[in-house]
């Protein structure tokens, strides 16, 4: 049977930690939603390219929307096809479940990083805008989306998809406000002074001190959900 | 805790609030297999999570392959009632999402299953039907070649047909390996020639545990009109009656000086069940 191909595949288990491979099942259930995360993305850059620069307050609120979609639509397979069931039949703790959610979101939240920089230097050199600052402006962005989804992440794993997502919404409106009037209130002369180590540095310890504390709490409460 | 035990279980109790599972003793020795039966709500699905170690315990201590039934999960594979496939997956999507997790995953096994039960690895898992959604999970459920394999309702709304060909492949399972199987069924006739014990659980308590052969040594079926019913409700268990007859089940040590008007017969595995579902106030209880 030729559509038997596409098992065809000696299985040799990886040596591969116990998140890792909740990382690669993570993957697996956002494969469906792949092509909307995609054309979401490739509408963003659009728009920058485009419309640059007057769009970049928009572009940096749809390039949170993207981000904050990852863990939306993995905590939604998780309830709409049944997946938390599955996580607890297969050989997985509840604490590995929790860093491998949260490797998962930062994996491809880095990865969409480098796509929205890679797009923005293109739209640099299309529009003959300087990207001058691009670094300090990646540095906050990943600080904003990390700290974001460090808040919104513990929701998820102590309710769940359904009764987390309208305060997830809301969470989205307030990031977007917050960066609204924080980009309002920062000179460009004032953000040019500071050093590019500084704010990449500062943003990493942003970084990690809120995802650090965020998997904590997710752990503390998800371990005594029942389902 | 006994590592020649699949499972065992002492004093096993669940509260959840309204409904109270137990207290559950239960015992499954490697290499053989378990029907678990009783009707909807009696406390199979609550006593097959703790098994699994999906749920904690109140009282009680359960042991799964000799150890927590948290640590067992590795070489325990379950199919369970509701289905835990992401809809947009392929067959073999959901193969390859699943076997990293298992170190003794059997390609072949699993290849040889899913050709067995004509299952296209490019369908789509939203596209098929219940019957082949059942059979998907079995694969996913023996290709780790689990040492105990927990299946819950595993022919439940199947035709004849795939039910027969769901029970073959678990058959061929135990006779391929040296593992148990907990079965739990609504269909009585599918426990004949493949469970050892029978573990019959009734508004959470366990009303019958013993050896399948034992089960019809232990009951007799008894017939008779509704005049007879009565004088032997207090010996009869699980009486169903009509306009004019009751059938039911006793247990053999009341068998003794039933009136000849009534007809006793050995029990069938059918007798039994569907009388161990009828509810406690109708004689059970004793």
């Amino acid at each position: 049977m030729s559509s038997h191909l596409a098992l065809r595949r000696t299985h040799t288990p990886a040596p591969l930690a116990g998140w890792s491979r909740f990382v690669m099942l993570d993957l697996h259930s956002l494969l469906p939603f792949v092509k909307t995360i995609v054309i979401t993305f490739a509408v963003m850059i659009l728009l920058g390219v485009t419309t640059a620069p007057n769009l970049q307050i928009a572009q940096t609120i749809v390039a949170l929307g993207v981000i904050m979609a990852v863990p939306l639509n993995l905590f939604a397979a998780d309830e709409q096809a049944g997946l938390e069931l599955l996580y607890q039949i297969l050989p997985i703790r509840k604490r590995t479940r929790v860093v491998g959610r949260y490797a998962t979101v930062l994996l491809t939240t880095l990865a969409a990083v480098v796509v929205g920089t890679g797009s923005t230097l293109i739209e640099a050199a299309v529009t003959n805008v300087p990207s001058g600052g691009l670094l300090v402006g990646v540095g906050t962005l990943i600080a904003a989306a990390l700290i974001v989804q460090a808040v919104q992440l513990p929701l998820y794993f102590a309710l769940g998809y359904q009764r987390a997502r309208l305060l997830n919404f809301a969470l989205l409106a307030v990031a977007a406000l917050l960066i609204i009037l924080a980009i309002k209130q920062i000179s460009p002369a004032g953000v040019a002074e500071i050093p590019q180590a500084v704010v990449l540095g500062g943003s990493v310890l942003v970084a990690v001190i809120c995802y650090a504390l965020s998997a904590w709490l997710s752990y503390s409460w998800y371990r005594r959900r029942e389902f | 805790m006994s590592t020649e035990l699949a499972i065992e279980g002492r004093g096993v109790v669940r509260d959840r609030g309204r409904f109270r599972l137990g207290p559950v003793d239960l015992t499954l020795p490697r290499g053989q297999v378990m029907g678990l039966v009783g009707p909807n709500g009696s406390g199979k699905t609550t006593l097959i999570k703790a098994i699994l170690g999906m749920t904690a315990l109140d009282a009680g201590t359960l042991s799964v392959l000799g150890t927590a039934p948290e640590r067992a999960k590795g070489s325990v594979c379950a199919v369970l009632d509701a289905k835990f496939f992401v809809p947009g997956w392929s067959v073999a999507q959901a193969v390859r999402a699943i076997r990293p997790f298992y170190p003794n995953w059997d390609q072949n096994y699993a290849e040889s299953l899913l050709a067995r039960f004509t299952l296209d690895p490019d369908a789509k898992v939203k596209e098929l039907s219940h019957g082949e959604g059942n059979k998907l999970a079995l694969v996913l459920a023996l290709a780790p070649l689990p040492e105990l394999a927990v299946l819950d309702e595993p022919t439940s709304g199947l035709d004849p047909l795939t039910r027969e060909e769901v029970m073959q492949v678990i058959r061929d399972y135990m006779a391929r390996r040296d593992s148990s199987v907990l079965f739990s069924t609504h269909i009585p006739a599918d426990l004949g020639g493949i469970a050892d014990q029978l573990v019959a659980v009734r508004a959470g308590r366990v009303v019958y545990s013993g050896h399948m052969d034992a089960l019809t040594e232990v009951f007799f079926a008894v017939r008779g009109t509704n005049d007879d019913l009565l004088p032997l409700r207090d010996r009869l268990i699980g009486a169903r009656s009509t306009t004019t007859n009751f059938e039911a089940i006793v247990r053999a040590v009341d068998s003794g000086g039933l009136p000849s008007s009534v007809l006793v017969e050995e029990a069938s595995i059918d007798d039994v069940v569907k009388a161990l579902a009828v509810p406690v106030t109708e004689g059970i209880a004793r």
